[in-house]
């Protein structure tokens, strides 16, 4: 006869109970096994036949375990849960995720995932920016001081660190340009302006900068539309110094936002800190520092070409009218070739149309018909551009900018449950840990025990999406040969991202709704369809243990 | 029995079936179950997992009581008996099947042939 007494412990497991109580029912139940088995023996079945009918008492070991335990302890919220995932099943998950992490990029993308929780970019920490620029005074290396100067977030400190860059290697002055934000307070904008005009005479940015402030003022005083405002601008042109700063940044030969600088800067700084294959984002900050607001420039322009160019033609100074509209124009070229943004390419081609019309209309009425006919044909050029640079946008918004950003949505919900199922994770390691003998969890703990039971799982799938989705735009900065096509490539993305919460903002929803509508309505149809498929096995398996 | 109202029905009266036997004498939970199994004609059997699970709940509620008693044959069984609380209950379970039973009689014109 087996050892039935051994079968029953063995498959019982550990009972939650008191050891003598334990002892009692698993002797019990062994009892009927050895009851079973005799009986079927006194039938005269044989041995082998009469042991496997008497295991038939016992179907289900876990049912019978459960089942018990409820019985003993009064209690139908057991820990675990009949509807928790098993341990062993949240044990596997939690060690692939910890296996993930071997791999480099997961590290990454986990790095990153705080940024969409409280909306902050994760680059180099403001501590290694103080120890390089310490590093950098002590070896007087201006590069690792210009470095901190650049992307530090404190304005004071960037400011302190731009001149002391400037002072130990004056070639480094440009950092300064950092400082020149077009939604900063006028005066910090001003002095580095000034600073830079004066290093840099050939720049029209600093100008602009330069010429900010003013502008500016006059924007809030006046309507912001560009007609009603010729007047005003003109008067501003004409009694201020921001007309002067205008024509001079039109007149300039460049148009230099220092793109090139920053971008080897960056890189020969992070191949230094983190070596080739460094995913650091710290170069992807600031994007928009440096690059003024071309408003004020649409503005001067349109005032050019709308006011000033034919006041000096109906002055009879033909000359001076030509001259202006071609400052114009060349702003307009040197802008177009110079700036990374799409919508700079467009109000500087608006530009170029403009001061060419007018060029055109004036040759013409000087009897000049070869020149018009060139003007016009420049002016044809650069209107043809920017109509095809409109589809060309549209369809770039569509398959870049917005699949940047849908991906950053979809990074960004991944972030947030990877924080919410580790706090889930943490609830569950401590309920295994602290309430390991425990057999029931009555009310709101047994439930959250039995939801925490899926923290790990949930972790993983998470992680899994947050890797794969953020890994395309886990670039290092020595992938790309210029900061533009950084820019384009992989910036929508992080800009997106950095937003974090914001992401789902209000205003978004419309863009949510248009674009995530189906993935969510399929999600929703394939969660119903297996919640019925599993209250249908639910449902089928009770009957069956019914029948039993 | 495929049917869920009767197994719903079966499951709802196990308690009272078991109440009922020892309302006899003390009987093991082997002994049990073989008599409901052959007093029903066959109709009525319990799994393990069912009736050992509600012979320690009526055990805990104080119903019955639970006892280690040795055999004729050397062999130590526990025993069930009813104690009194078992006897009040099992006479208000009865009273309540009696009105439950003559309803559903009435209302479905069941006729004991």
């Amino acid at each position: 006869m087996r050892d039935f007494t051994g079968i029953v412990r063995r498959n019982l497991g550990r009972l939650p109970l008191a050891p003598e109580r334990e002892e009692e029912i698993v002797t019990e139940l062994a009892q009927q096994l050895e009851d079973a088995y005799r009986e079927a023996m006194t039938r005269g079945l044989p041995e082998a036949r009469a042991e496997a009918e008497a295991m038939t008492q016992l179907g289900d070991w876990e049912k019978l375990r459960r089942s018990i335990v409820t019985s003993e302890k009064g209690s139908k919220v057991l820990w675990p849960h009949p509807w928790a995932v098993p341990r062993a099943v949240s044990w596997l998950a939690l060690a692939i995720v910890a296996m993930l992490c071997l791999v480099p990029g997961f590290r990454e993308a986990l790095r990153q995932a705080p940024s969409a929780w409280f909306a902050e970019r994760v680059g180099v920490t403001e501590s290694t920016l103080r120890e390089l620029a310490e590093r950098g005074q002590r070896q007087h290396d201006a590069r690792l001081v210009a470095f901190a100067a650049l992307h530090t977030e404190d304005q004071a400190e960037a400011d302190r660190l731009a001149e002391q860059a400037a002072a130990m290697d004056p070639s480094y002055t440009w950092v300064g340009s950092r400082l020149l934000w077009f939604r900063a307070a006028p005066d910090d904008s001003v002095k580095w302006a000034k600073r830079l005009i004066a290093w840099d005479p050939d720049n029209a940015v600093p100008r602009i900068f330069a010429a900010q402030p003013l502008f500016l003022t006059a924007v809030a005083e006046g309507s912001p539309v560009p007609k009603s405002m010729d007047p005003q601008l003109a008067r501003l042109a004409e009694k201020t110094d921001w007309g002067r700063q205008m024509q001079a940044a039109f007149d300039a030969p460049r148009f230099d936002t220092y793109e090139a600088q920053r971008f080897e800067l960056d890189r020969s700084v992070l191949r230094e800190l983190e070596g080739e294959n460094s995913k650091s984002l710290v170069a992807y900050a600031s994007i928009f520092a440096g690059y003024p607001d071309l408003l004020q420039a649409l503005h001067y322009g349109s005032l050019v070409t709308e006011s000033l160019g034919p006041e000096a033609e109906r002055a009879g100074n033909n000359d001076e009218a030509a001259r202006m509209y071609w400052s114009v124009a060349r702003f307009g070229q040197r802008l177009e070739e110079s700036s990374p943004f799409v919508w700079n390419h467009m109000g500087a081609r608006r530009l170029e149309a403009t001061a060419y019309a007018r060029l055109a209309a004036l040759a013409e009425r000087k009897g000049n018909t070869q020149e018009a006919a060139a003007v016009a044909l420049l002016q044809e050029r650069v209107e043809r551009l920017n109509r095809e640079s409109d589809e060309q946008r549209q369809k770039a918004r569509a398959s870049r900018w917005d699949s940047n950003e849908r991906a950053a949505v979809v990074a960004c919900v991944a972030a947030w449950l990877v924080m919410l199922s580790l706090i889930g994770c943490g609830f569950w390691a401590g309920l295994v840990a602290f309430r390991r003998n425990e057999s029931a969890l009555g009310g709101w703990p047994g439930a959250l025990a039995m939801a925490s039971s899926y923290a790990p799982g949930l972790l993983l799938g998470a992680c899994a999406v947050l890797y794969s989705v953020m890994e395309p735009f886990l670039r290092s900065p020595f992938d790309f040969a210029t900061r533009a096509t950084l820019f384009e490539e992989i910036v929508p993305f992080w800009y997106a991202y950095w937003r974090g919460w914001d992401t789902f903002g209000f205003w978004r929803m419309h863009y949510i709704v248009q674009h995530m509508l189906w993935p969510v309505a399929a999600s929703v149809i394939v969660l119903i369809a297996g919640m019925t498929a599993l209250r249908w096995v639910g449902r089928t398996r009770t009957q069956k243990v019914q029948v039993e | 029995m495929d049917d869920p109202v009767a197994n719903a029905l079966k499951k709802g009266s196990l308690d009272m079936l078991v109440l009922a036997l020892l309302e006899e004498g003390p009987r093991h939970g082997y002994e049990i179950g073989k008599l409901i199994e052959e007093r029903s004609g066959r109709a009525l059997r319990f799994h393990v997992a069912s009736l050992y699970p509600a012979l320690y709940a009526l055990e805990r509620k104080g119903l019955v009581a639970g006892s280690w008693a040795t055999a004729s044959s050397g062999r130590r069984r526990r025993c069930y008996r009813l104690t009194r609380s078992g006897r009040k209950t099992l006479a208000e379970q009865r009273a309540r099947w009696r009105e439950f039973s003559e309803a559903i009689d009435t209302i479905a014109k069941v006729s004991y042939a």
